[in-house]
């Protein structure tokens, strides 16, 4: 088990919030809300992928520049799985 | 043959693997046991697409088998009523929850370590280990009744990780249940998104 924290710059505000994915192995849940600055706090069963998950996270915010604090409960999702999870999590918080 | 993913095959000898590039654990593993998981991508040209399991989680390797090397095949649902090995809390979540399937009516069974220990007799459970059961449906199941089986895993003396096969692919039974309109499902091709409707469309490959 593994825990840290991540930043990146946003500024797209975010409408609402939303908390997408099931604890089940290799997936994850994602906890998203508008915040002033963009924060991730990451939860990993898998130790010693910190490197992927700046890389995956880093392609989210590339594309979707938001200000959000996300917090990610990780059971070993593949980084195509993150990437899912992330654009679902931005889906619903503009439900 | 019919194989579907979590389905373990005996080899017929662990030579049957077709692999590039084995790391050494492959084939001490294969010598212990010679049996091998069907992973979801299926058939790679016409070959099953198979999975080896080592002693730890990162011990996992990817590789196929030709059919006429495959000498038996179980399923989840094989295992399921199968005598337990040895005590682990795996074998007991799964005596308590097979009454709770009978009683709905649900077809499934254990995969992952506690389907492998159950198939091999090798130990696979450790400590950490969680239960897989995987419930396969050709049609859309009876949402009560696997509501029902969720509430029963929830008691379990282990953290159950529950698996909904679909003609589509495979969703988490929680996020089935859920009220998201989407939910993750796993196909041979890879994750995707997919509303609730989509989950019992057959795949096409």
């Amino acid at each position: 088990m593994e825990r840290f924290e991540l930043r990146f710059s946003g500024n797209a505000p975010l409408a609402g919030r939303a908390h997408v994915g099931v604890v089940a192995s290799g997936d994850l849940e994602v906890l998203m809300e508008p915040s002033n600055e963009t924060v991730v706090s990451v939860r990993t069963s898998v130790d010693g992928f910190e490197k992927v998950w700046r890389a995956t996270l880093a392609r989210f915010f590339a594309r979707h520049p938001v200000a959000a604090r996300i917090e990610i409960n990780d059971s070993g999702a593949t980084p195509g799985v993150v990437s899912l999870r992330l654009a679902q999590a931005l889906e619903r918080t503009k439900a | 043959m019919g194989v579907r993913p979590h389905d373990l095959l005996r080899l017929r000898t662990p030579a049957a693997l077709e692999a590039v590039d084995a790391p050494d654990w492959v084939a001490r593993s294969l010598a212990a046991a010679p049996w091998v998981v069907v992973r979801r991508a299926g058939f790679v040209r016409g070959r099953i697409a198979v999975g080896v399991r080592g002693n730890s989680r990162a011990e996992r390797f990817a590789a196929v088998v030709a059919e006429a090397a495959v000498a038996e095949r179980l399923s989840p649902e094989d295992l399921r009523d199968r005598p337990p090995p040895r005590a682990h809390p795996a074998f007991a979540a799964l005596a308590q929850l097979g009454p709770v399937l009978d009683a709905a009516g649900l077809p499934g069974g254990p995969a992952g370590a506690a389907g492998y220990e159950l198939a091999t007799g090798r130990p696979a459970l450790t400590a950490a280990s969680d239960l897989d059961l995987v419930l396969r449906f050709d049609g859309v199941p009876d949402m009560a009744a696997l509501a029902a089986v969720s509430a029963a895993a929830a008691r379990a003396p282990l953290r159950v990780d529950l698996v909904v096969e679909t003609p589509a692919g495979a969703v988490a039974l929680d996020e089935l249940l859920g009220d998201s309109p989407q939910v993750l499902l796993r196909t041979p091709q890879g994750p995707r998104l997919a509303s609730h409707a989509e989950l019992w469309v057959t795949a096409t490959c």
